[in-house]
Protein backbone atom coordinates (compact mmCIF):
# COMPACT_ATOMS: atom_id res chain seq x y z
CA UNK A 1 0.00 0.00 0.00
CA UNK A 2 2.81 2.37 0.98
CA UNK A 3 4.59 1.55 -2.26
CA UNK A 4 1.44 2.32 -4.25
CA UNK A 5 0.93 5.67 -2.51
CA UNK A 6 4.58 6.52 -3.12
CA UNK A 7 4.26 5.59 -6.79
CA UNK A 8 1.04 7.60 -7.09
CA UNK A 9 2.65 10.63 -5.46
CA UNK A 10 5.64 10.37 -7.74
CA UNK A 11 3.49 10.12 -10.86
CA UNK A 12 1.39 13.06 -9.67
CA UNK A 13 4.47 15.23 -9.31
CA UNK A 14 5.66 14.18 -12.78
CA UNK A 15 2.23 14.96 -14.27
CA UNK A 16 2.04 18.38 -12.61
CA UNK A 17 5.59 19.15 -13.76
CA UNK A 18 4.70 18.17 -17.32
CA UNK A 19 1.55 20.29 -17.22
CA UNK A 20 3.53 23.30 -16.00
CA UNK A 21 6.10 22.72 -18.77
CA UNK A 22 3.31 22.65 -21.36
CA UNK A 23 1.96 25.94 -19.99
CA UNK A 24 5.40 27.53 -19.87
CA UNK A 25 6.36 26.67 -23.44
CA UNK A 26 3.92 28.98 -25.30
CA UNK A 27 4.65 31.73 -22.77
CA UNK A 28 8.39 31.38 -23.34
CA UNK A 29 7.91 31.11 -27.09
CA UNK A 30 5.58 34.05 -27.60
CA UNK A 31 6.64 36.05 -24.54
CA UNK A 32 9.66 37.58 -26.21
CA UNK A 33 7.96 38.05 -29.58
CA UNK A 34 7.24 41.71 -28.97
CA UNK A 35 10.97 42.38 -28.73
CA UNK A 36 11.71 40.97 -32.17
CA UNK A 37 12.96 43.37 -34.81
CA UNK A 38 11.63 43.63 -38.38
CA UNK A 39 14.60 41.59 -39.62
CA UNK A 40 13.86 38.83 -37.13
CA UNK A 41 10.16 38.84 -38.01
CA UNK A 42 10.98 38.61 -41.70
CA UNK A 43 13.05 35.46 -41.05
CA UNK A 44 10.36 33.97 -38.80
CA UNK A 45 7.66 34.86 -41.35
CA UNK A 46 9.44 32.76 -43.98
CA UNK A 47 9.45 29.74 -41.67
CA UNK A 48 5.80 30.44 -40.80
CA UNK A 49 4.76 30.31 -44.46
CA UNK A 50 6.65 27.03 -44.94
CA UNK A 51 4.84 25.55 -41.92
CA UNK A 52 1.49 26.92 -43.07
CA UNK A 53 2.03 25.46 -46.53
CA UNK A 54 2.93 22.03 -45.15
CA UNK A 55 0.29 21.80 -42.45
CA UNK A 56 -2.52 23.76 -44.05
CA UNK A 57 -2.26 23.82 -47.83
CA UNK A 58 -0.84 20.35 -48.43
CA UNK A 59 -3.39 18.78 -46.07
CA UNK A 60 -6.32 20.60 -47.66
CA UNK A 61 -7.34 17.88 -50.13
CA UNK A 62 -6.88 15.14 -47.55
CA UNK A 63 -9.09 16.96 -45.07
CA UNK A 64 -11.73 17.64 -47.73
CA UNK A 65 -11.71 13.98 -48.74
CA UNK A 66 -12.05 12.87 -45.12
CA UNK A 67 -14.84 15.39 -44.65
CA UNK A 68 -16.69 14.02 -47.66
CA UNK A 69 -16.35 10.47 -46.36
CA UNK A 70 -17.44 11.50 -42.89
CA UNK A 71 -20.44 13.41 -44.19
CA UNK A 72 -21.33 10.47 -46.44
CA UNK A 73 -21.18 7.94 -43.61
CA UNK A 74 -23.25 10.20 -41.41
CA UNK A 75 -25.86 10.84 -44.08
CA UNK A 76 -26.21 7.18 -45.04
CA UNK A 77 -26.35 6.00 -41.43
CA UNK A 78 -28.73 8.80 -40.51
CA UNK A 79 -30.99 8.18 -43.45
CA UNK A 80 -31.02 4.39 -43.50
CA UNK A 81 -29.64 2.89 -40.33
CA UNK A 82 -31.32 5.37 -38.01
CA UNK A 83 -34.42 6.13 -40.04
CA UNK A 84 -36.62 4.41 -37.52
CA UNK A 85 -35.29 6.71 -34.79
CA UNK A 86 -34.86 10.05 -36.50
CA UNK A 87 -36.82 12.11 -38.98
CA UNK A 88 -35.30 14.10 -41.84
CA UNK A 89 -35.62 17.23 -39.74
CA UNK A 90 -33.72 15.53 -36.93
CA UNK A 91 -31.04 14.41 -39.41
CA UNK A 92 -30.16 18.04 -40.14
CA UNK A 93 -30.01 18.86 -36.44
CA UNK A 94 -27.89 15.81 -35.72
CA UNK A 95 -25.46 16.72 -38.48
CA UNK A 96 -25.02 20.20 -37.04
CA UNK A 97 -24.62 19.04 -33.45
CA UNK A 98 -22.39 16.08 -34.09
CA UNK A 99 -20.35 17.20 -37.09
CA UNK A 100 -19.89 20.92 -36.39
CA UNK A 101 -19.51 20.80 -32.65
CA UNK A 102 -17.85 17.45 -32.08
CA UNK A 103 -16.42 15.31 -34.83
CA UNK A 104 -15.06 17.74 -37.44
CA UNK A 105 -12.75 19.79 -35.17
CA UNK A 106 -11.58 16.64 -33.40
CA UNK A 107 -10.96 14.68 -36.59
CA UNK A 108 -9.12 17.65 -38.13
CA UNK A 109 -6.91 17.86 -35.06
CA UNK A 110 -6.19 14.12 -35.31
CA UNK A 111 -5.25 14.48 -39.00
CA UNK A 112 -2.91 17.38 -38.15
CA UNK A 113 -1.38 15.42 -35.25
CA UNK A 114 -0.68 12.39 -37.43
CA UNK A 115 0.51 14.37 -40.42
CA UNK A 116 2.24 17.48 -39.07
CA UNK A 117 2.64 16.84 -35.35
CA UNK A 118 4.72 13.76 -36.04
CA UNK A 119 6.77 15.62 -38.66
CA UNK A 120 7.46 18.55 -36.34
CA UNK A 121 8.50 16.29 -33.45
CA UNK A 122 10.77 14.20 -35.67
CA UNK A 123 12.31 17.28 -37.29
CA UNK A 124 13.02 19.01 -33.99
CA UNK A 125 14.16 15.72 -32.46
CA UNK A 126 16.73 15.18 -35.18
CA UNK A 127 17.82 18.81 -35.00
CA UNK A 128 18.29 18.40 -31.28
CA UNK A 129 20.14 15.09 -31.52
CA UNK A 130 22.39 16.19 -34.38
CA UNK A 131 23.43 19.44 -32.70
CA UNK A 132 21.55 21.76 -35.07
CA UNK A 133 19.68 23.38 -32.17
CA UNK A 134 23.06 24.17 -30.61
CA UNK A 135 24.14 25.64 -33.93
CA UNK A 136 21.12 27.94 -33.95
CA UNK A 137 21.82 28.97 -30.37
CA UNK A 138 25.42 29.80 -31.22
CA UNK A 139 24.19 32.06 -34.04
CA UNK A 140 22.64 34.10 -31.24
CA UNK A 141 19.14 32.95 -32.12
CA UNK A 142 16.69 31.61 -29.56
CA UNK A 143 15.44 28.31 -31.08
CA UNK A 144 12.06 28.90 -29.48
CA UNK A 145 11.73 32.01 -31.60
CA UNK A 146 13.12 30.67 -34.86
CA UNK A 147 11.57 27.19 -34.71
CA UNK A 148 8.84 27.57 -32.09
CA UNK A 149 6.93 30.67 -33.16
CA UNK A 150 6.38 29.67 -36.82
CA UNK A 151 5.29 26.16 -35.90
CA UNK A 152 3.04 27.24 -33.05
CA UNK A 153 1.30 29.91 -35.11
CA UNK A 154 1.34 27.96 -38.36
CA UNK A 155 -0.13 24.78 -36.92
CA UNK A 156 -2.75 26.62 -34.84
CA UNK A 157 -3.93 28.68 -37.80
CA UNK A 158 -3.94 25.61 -40.03
CA UNK A 159 -6.12 23.64 -37.62
CA UNK A 160 -8.66 26.49 -37.54
CA UNK A 161 -8.79 26.84 -41.35
CA UNK A 162 -8.84 23.09 -41.96
CA UNK A 163 -11.61 22.58 -39.39
CA UNK A 164 -13.80 25.13 -41.18
CA UNK A 165 -13.20 23.50 -44.57
CA UNK A 166 -13.65 20.03 -43.08
CA UNK A 167 -16.98 21.00 -41.56
CA UNK A 168 -18.28 22.67 -44.72
CA UNK A 169 -17.32 19.69 -46.90
CA UNK A 170 -18.77 17.21 -44.39
CA UNK A 171 -22.10 19.04 -44.23
CA UNK A 172 -22.44 19.71 -47.96
CA UNK A 173 -21.00 16.34 -48.94
CA UNK A 174 -23.28 14.60 -46.45
CA UNK A 175 -26.30 16.41 -47.83
CA UNK A 176 -25.40 15.53 -51.42
CA UNK A 177 -24.75 11.89 -50.56
CA UNK A 178 -28.01 11.68 -48.60
CA UNK A 179 -29.74 13.09 -51.66
CA UNK A 180 -27.92 10.87 -54.15
CA UNK A 181 -27.96 7.59 -52.23
CA UNK A 182 -30.89 7.91 -49.87
CA UNK A 183 -33.24 9.94 -52.03
CA UNK A 184 -33.60 12.63 -49.39
CA UNK A 185 -34.75 16.00 -50.65
CA UNK A 186 -31.57 18.06 -51.08
CA UNK A 187 -33.45 21.33 -50.94
CA UNK A 188 -35.15 20.57 -47.66
CA UNK A 189 -32.05 19.05 -46.04
CA UNK A 190 -29.88 22.05 -46.94
CA UNK A 191 -32.64 24.34 -45.71
CA UNK A 192 -32.78 22.36 -42.48
CA UNK A 193 -29.03 22.69 -42.04
CA UNK A 194 -29.17 26.44 -42.62
CA UNK A 195 -32.02 26.89 -40.15
CA UNK A 196 -30.41 24.73 -37.49
CA UNK A 197 -26.88 26.14 -37.56
CA UNK A 198 -26.36 29.05 -35.16
CA UNK A 199 -23.61 31.46 -34.26
CA UNK A 200 -22.88 29.39 -31.16
CA UNK A 201 -22.04 26.38 -33.34
CA UNK A 202 -19.55 28.47 -35.29
CA UNK A 203 -18.01 29.90 -32.11
CA UNK A 204 -17.68 26.41 -30.62
CA UNK A 205 -16.01 25.20 -33.82
CA UNK A 206 -13.54 28.09 -33.81
CA UNK A 207 -12.82 27.87 -30.07
CA UNK A 208 -12.23 24.12 -30.20
CA UNK A 209 -10.01 24.39 -33.28
CA UNK A 210 -7.94 27.14 -31.70
CA UNK A 211 -7.47 25.23 -28.45
CA UNK A 212 -6.71 21.97 -30.29
CA UNK A 213 -4.23 23.75 -32.57
CA UNK A 214 -2.33 25.43 -29.75
CA UNK A 215 -2.34 22.30 -27.58
CA UNK A 216 -1.12 19.87 -30.18
CA UNK A 217 1.59 22.21 -31.44
CA UNK A 218 2.79 22.90 -27.87
CA UNK A 219 2.94 19.18 -27.08
CA UNK A 220 4.83 18.33 -30.29
CA UNK A 221 7.26 21.24 -29.83
CA UNK A 222 7.85 20.21 -26.22
CA UNK A 223 8.72 16.61 -27.04
CA UNK A 224 10.76 17.63 -30.09
CA UNK A 225 12.87 20.16 -28.22
CA UNK A 226 13.38 17.76 -25.31
CA UNK A 227 14.81 14.91 -27.36
CA UNK A 228 18.35 15.44 -26.12
CA UNK A 229 21.50 14.27 -27.83
CA UNK A 230 20.64 10.61 -28.40
CA UNK A 231 19.19 9.89 -31.80
CA UNK A 232 17.45 6.77 -30.47
CA UNK A 233 15.22 9.09 -28.42
CA UNK A 234 13.59 10.50 -31.57
CA UNK A 235 11.05 7.69 -32.11
CA UNK A 236 10.35 7.52 -28.38
CA UNK A 237 9.66 11.24 -28.20
CA UNK A 238 7.55 11.13 -31.37
CA UNK A 239 5.42 8.33 -29.99
CA UNK A 240 4.96 10.22 -26.71
CA UNK A 241 4.09 13.43 -28.56
CA UNK A 242 1.41 11.78 -30.70
CA UNK A 243 -0.23 9.94 -27.83
CA UNK A 244 -0.11 12.99 -25.56
CA UNK A 245 -1.45 15.29 -28.30
CA UNK A 246 -4.42 12.99 -28.87
CA UNK A 247 -5.05 12.70 -25.14
CA UNK A 248 -4.90 16.48 -24.70
CA UNK A 249 -7.30 17.08 -27.62
CA UNK A 250 -9.74 14.50 -26.24
CA UNK A 251 -9.49 16.13 -22.83
CA UNK A 252 -10.33 19.55 -24.30
CA UNK A 253 -13.21 18.01 -26.26
CA UNK A 254 -14.74 16.63 -23.07
CA UNK A 255 -14.04 19.95 -21.33
CA UNK A 256 -15.96 21.86 -24.01
CA UNK A 257 -18.83 19.35 -23.89
CA UNK A 258 -19.11 19.77 -20.13
CA UNK A 259 -19.00 23.53 -20.54
CA UNK A 260 -21.76 23.49 -23.15
CA UNK A 261 -24.14 20.82 -21.98
CA UNK A 262 -23.72 20.33 -18.24
CA UNK B 1 41.47 51.21 -13.59
CA UNK B 2 40.68 47.49 -13.64
CA UNK B 3 40.63 45.84 -17.03
CA UNK B 4 37.48 43.74 -17.34
CA UNK B 5 38.27 40.23 -18.57
CA UNK B 6 36.39 38.97 -21.57
CA UNK B 7 35.97 35.67 -19.81
CA UNK B 8 36.62 34.85 -16.18
CA UNK B 9 35.79 31.72 -14.27
CA UNK B 10 36.25 30.60 -10.69
CA UNK B 11 36.34 26.95 -9.64
CA UNK B 12 34.15 25.81 -12.50
CA UNK B 13 32.76 22.29 -12.09
CA UNK B 14 30.87 20.48 -14.82
CA UNK B 15 29.51 17.05 -15.67
CA UNK B 16 30.89 15.03 -18.60
CA UNK B 17 27.47 13.34 -19.24
CA UNK B 18 28.72 10.09 -17.72
CA UNK B 19 28.39 11.23 -14.16
CA UNK B 20 32.04 12.17 -13.71
CA UNK B 21 32.63 15.70 -12.54
CA UNK B 22 35.52 17.76 -13.88
CA UNK B 23 36.81 21.03 -12.67
CA UNK B 24 38.97 23.96 -13.63
CA UNK B 25 40.69 26.33 -11.29
CA UNK B 26 40.25 30.07 -11.76
CA UNK B 27 41.26 31.51 -15.10
CA UNK B 28 40.56 34.58 -17.18
CA UNK B 29 40.88 35.50 -20.83
CA UNK B 30 41.73 39.06 -21.75
CA UNK B 31 41.77 41.03 -24.98
CA UNK B 32 44.24 39.53 -27.41
CA UNK B 33 44.99 36.62 -25.08
CA UNK B 34 45.18 32.93 -25.88
CA UNK B 35 44.44 30.05 -23.60
CA UNK B 36 45.10 26.39 -24.22
CA UNK B 37 42.83 23.75 -22.76
CA UNK B 38 44.51 20.42 -22.11
CA UNK B 39 42.46 17.37 -21.30
CA UNK B 40 43.08 13.65 -21.46
CA UNK B 41 39.59 13.26 -22.84
CA UNK B 42 38.66 15.58 -25.69
CA UNK B 43 34.96 14.96 -25.10
CA UNK B 44 35.41 16.55 -21.68
CA UNK B 45 37.19 19.53 -23.23
CA UNK B 46 34.35 20.08 -25.70
CA UNK B 47 31.81 19.85 -22.87
CA UNK B 48 33.92 22.44 -21.04
CA UNK B 49 33.63 24.83 -24.00
CA UNK B 50 29.89 24.18 -24.24
CA UNK B 51 29.52 24.80 -20.51
CA UNK B 52 31.27 28.15 -20.87
CA UNK B 53 28.57 29.34 -23.29
CA UNK B 54 25.79 27.84 -21.15
CA UNK B 55 24.82 25.12 -23.59
CA UNK B 56 25.25 22.84 -20.59
CA UNK B 57 24.56 23.77 -17.02
CA UNK B 58 27.56 23.69 -14.74
CA UNK B 59 27.57 22.00 -11.35
CA UNK B 60 29.44 24.71 -9.55
CA UNK B 61 31.62 27.79 -9.75
CA UNK B 62 31.10 31.05 -11.61
CA UNK B 63 31.42 32.22 -15.20
CA UNK B 64 31.63 35.89 -16.13
CA UNK B 65 31.46 37.01 -19.74
CA UNK B 66 32.39 40.61 -20.57
CA UNK B 67 32.22 41.43 -16.88
CA UNK B 68 28.70 40.06 -16.30
CA UNK B 69 27.71 36.97 -14.35
CA UNK B 70 26.15 34.47 -16.75
CA UNK B 71 23.55 33.49 -14.12
CA UNK B 72 21.96 36.93 -14.42
CA UNK B 73 21.31 36.58 -18.15
CA UNK B 74 17.78 35.89 -19.37
CA UNK B 75 17.18 33.96 -22.61
CA UNK B 76 17.41 37.00 -24.91
CA UNK B 77 20.57 38.27 -23.21
CA UNK B 78 22.01 34.79 -23.43
CA UNK B 79 21.26 34.65 -27.17
CA UNK B 80 22.94 38.03 -27.63
CA UNK B 81 25.92 36.82 -25.59
CA UNK B 82 26.35 33.67 -27.68
CA UNK B 83 26.36 35.84 -30.78
CA UNK B 84 29.53 37.50 -29.48
CA UNK B 85 31.28 34.15 -29.03
CA UNK B 86 32.46 31.82 -31.77
CA UNK B 87 32.38 28.11 -30.94
CA UNK B 88 33.77 25.43 -33.20
CA UNK B 89 34.27 21.82 -32.18
CA UNK B 90 34.09 18.36 -33.72
CA UNK B 91 30.30 18.13 -33.27
CA UNK B 92 29.53 21.56 -34.70
CA UNK B 93 27.18 21.28 -37.66
CA UNK B 94 25.60 23.32 -40.39
CA UNK B 95 21.81 23.16 -40.68
CA UNK B 96 21.20 20.27 -43.06
CA UNK B 97 18.09 21.67 -44.75
CA UNK B 98 19.72 24.97 -45.72
CA UNK B 99 22.32 25.70 -48.36
CA UNK B 100 25.78 26.85 -47.35
CA UNK B 101 24.83 30.43 -48.23
CA UNK B 102 21.62 30.24 -46.19
CA UNK B 103 23.51 28.71 -43.26
CA UNK B 104 25.86 31.65 -43.14
CA UNK B 105 23.29 34.34 -43.80
CA UNK B 106 20.72 33.16 -41.23
CA UNK B 107 22.58 34.41 -38.15
CA UNK B 108 23.60 37.67 -39.85
CA UNK B 109 20.13 38.34 -41.28
CA UNK B 110 18.50 37.77 -37.90
CA UNK B 111 20.42 40.72 -36.49
CA UNK B 112 20.46 42.92 -39.58
CA UNK B 113 19.74 46.53 -38.72
CA UNK B 114 20.51 48.15 -42.05
CA UNK B 115 18.24 47.08 -44.92
CA UNK B 116 20.58 48.54 -47.50
CA UNK B 117 23.30 46.00 -46.74
CA UNK B 118 23.91 43.60 -49.62
CA UNK B 119 23.87 40.43 -47.55
CA UNK B 120 24.31 38.09 -50.50
CA UNK B 121 27.46 39.87 -51.58
CA UNK B 122 28.82 39.90 -48.02
CA UNK B 123 28.33 36.15 -47.64
CA UNK B 124 29.85 35.43 -51.04
CA UNK B 125 32.90 37.53 -50.19
CA UNK B 126 33.26 35.71 -46.87
CA UNK B 127 33.04 32.32 -48.58
CA UNK B 128 35.63 33.43 -51.09
CA UNK B 129 38.13 33.70 -48.22
CA UNK B 130 37.90 29.93 -47.71
CA UNK B 131 37.50 29.01 -51.40
CA UNK B 132 33.89 27.97 -51.00
CA UNK B 133 32.27 30.65 -53.12
CA UNK B 134 31.50 28.16 -55.91
CA UNK B 135 29.73 25.85 -53.47
CA UNK B 136 27.55 28.41 -51.71
CA UNK B 137 24.34 26.84 -53.01
CA UNK B 138 25.35 23.33 -51.95
CA UNK B 139 23.67 21.73 -48.98
CA UNK B 140 26.08 20.59 -46.22
CA UNK B 141 25.71 16.96 -47.28
CA UNK B 142 27.53 17.73 -50.53
CA UNK B 143 30.55 19.27 -48.81
CA UNK B 144 33.64 17.46 -47.58
CA UNK B 145 34.37 17.41 -43.84
CA UNK B 146 37.14 19.98 -44.31
CA UNK B 147 34.84 22.28 -46.30
CA UNK B 148 32.13 21.98 -43.66
CA UNK B 149 34.50 22.95 -40.86
CA UNK B 150 35.84 25.86 -42.90
CA UNK B 151 32.30 27.02 -43.51
CA UNK B 152 31.58 26.70 -39.79
CA UNK B 153 34.67 28.76 -38.97
CA UNK B 154 33.57 31.47 -41.37
CA UNK B 155 30.05 31.34 -39.93
CA UNK B 156 31.48 31.98 -36.46
CA UNK B 157 33.64 34.82 -37.75
CA UNK B 158 31.04 36.69 -39.84
CA UNK B 159 28.71 37.07 -36.90
CA UNK B 160 31.39 39.33 -35.43
CA UNK B 161 32.63 37.04 -32.66
CA UNK B 162 34.71 38.80 -30.06
CA UNK B 163 36.11 35.57 -28.62
CA UNK B 164 36.71 32.21 -30.26
CA UNK B 165 36.42 28.85 -28.51
CA UNK B 166 37.94 26.29 -30.85
CA UNK B 167 38.75 22.61 -30.70
CA UNK B 168 41.84 21.70 -32.71
CA UNK B 169 41.26 24.36 -35.36
CA UNK B 170 44.26 23.23 -37.39
CA UNK B 171 43.12 19.63 -37.59
CA UNK B 172 39.48 20.53 -38.27
CA UNK B 173 39.89 23.29 -40.83
CA UNK B 174 43.43 22.89 -42.10
CA UNK B 175 44.05 26.50 -41.08
CA UNK B 176 46.81 27.33 -38.65
CA UNK B 177 45.73 29.41 -35.69
CA UNK B 178 48.88 31.50 -35.87
CA UNK B 179 49.04 32.20 -39.60
CA UNK B 180 45.76 31.58 -41.38
CA UNK B 181 42.92 32.25 -38.94
CA UNK B 182 44.11 35.77 -37.98
CA UNK B 183 44.29 36.59 -41.70
CA UNK B 184 40.76 35.28 -42.20
CA UNK B 185 39.54 37.28 -39.22
CA UNK B 186 41.22 40.44 -40.47
CA UNK B 187 39.58 39.88 -43.85
CA UNK B 188 36.28 40.16 -42.03
CA UNK B 189 37.31 43.17 -39.97
CA UNK B 190 38.23 41.32 -36.76
CA UNK B 191 41.65 42.06 -35.30
CA UNK B 192 43.64 40.38 -32.57
CA UNK B 193 40.76 38.13 -31.61
CA UNK B 194 41.30 36.26 -28.32
CA UNK B 195 40.75 32.52 -28.19
CA UNK B 196 40.52 29.47 -26.01
CA UNK B 197 41.91 26.49 -27.89
CA UNK B 198 41.48 22.84 -27.07
CA UNK B 199 44.68 21.10 -28.10
CA UNK B 200 46.07 17.64 -27.71
CA UNK B 201 49.60 17.71 -29.13
CA UNK B 202 52.48 18.99 -27.06
CA UNK B 203 54.10 20.52 -30.14
CA UNK B 204 51.23 22.92 -30.62
CA UNK B 205 51.13 23.76 -26.95
CA UNK B 206 54.88 24.36 -26.74
CA UNK B 207 54.83 26.49 -29.83
CA UNK B 208 52.82 29.23 -28.18
CA UNK B 209 53.33 32.01 -25.80
CA UNK B 210 50.13 31.42 -23.89
CA UNK B 211 48.76 30.09 -20.63
CA UNK B 212 47.24 26.67 -20.15
CA UNK B 213 44.39 25.24 -18.17
CA UNK B 214 44.11 21.63 -17.23
CA UNK B 215 40.79 19.87 -16.84
CA UNK B 216 40.83 17.47 -13.93
CA UNK B 217 38.32 15.15 -12.26
CA UNK B 218 36.76 16.64 -9.18
CA UNK B 219 36.11 15.11 -5.80
CA UNK B 220 32.93 16.95 -4.87
CA UNK B 221 32.74 15.42 -1.43
CA UNK B 222 35.96 17.09 -0.42
CA UNK B 223 35.49 20.05 -2.82
CA UNK B 224 38.89 19.44 -4.36
CA UNK B 225 40.04 19.77 -7.95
Amino acid sequence: MGYFIGWLGNRSFVAVGLLLDFCALPVATLGGAWRLTWAQWSVIRRYFFVQEYFTGVQAFLLVCFMGLLLGGIFAIEGNNGLEQFVSQRALGEMMIFVLVREICPLLTALIVILRSGSAVTIELGYMSALGEIESIMMMGIDPLQLLGIPRLLGMSLSVICLSIFHTCVALLGGAFIAWGVGGVSLYSLLGELLITVTGIDFIVLLAKSLVFGISLSVVCLYYGFNTGSEITRVPVQTSKALVMSMAVCLFWNVFFSVLLYV
Amino acid sequence: MDVVSLLASDNLVFDDHEGILHGVESFSLNHGGKGLVRAEDHGVAVTFLQTLVFLYRRKGGTIRWFGSDIDKFDSSNLAALRRRIGLLHRDSVLLSNLSLHENLSLGVEFYLTDRSVNLGRYISDALKLVDLEDKQHFRPGRLSALERYRALLIRELIKGSEVLLLEEPHLCTGFSWYDDIPVLAEGLGLKNIPALLVVSTVEIADDTDTWEIELAPVDMEHSKV
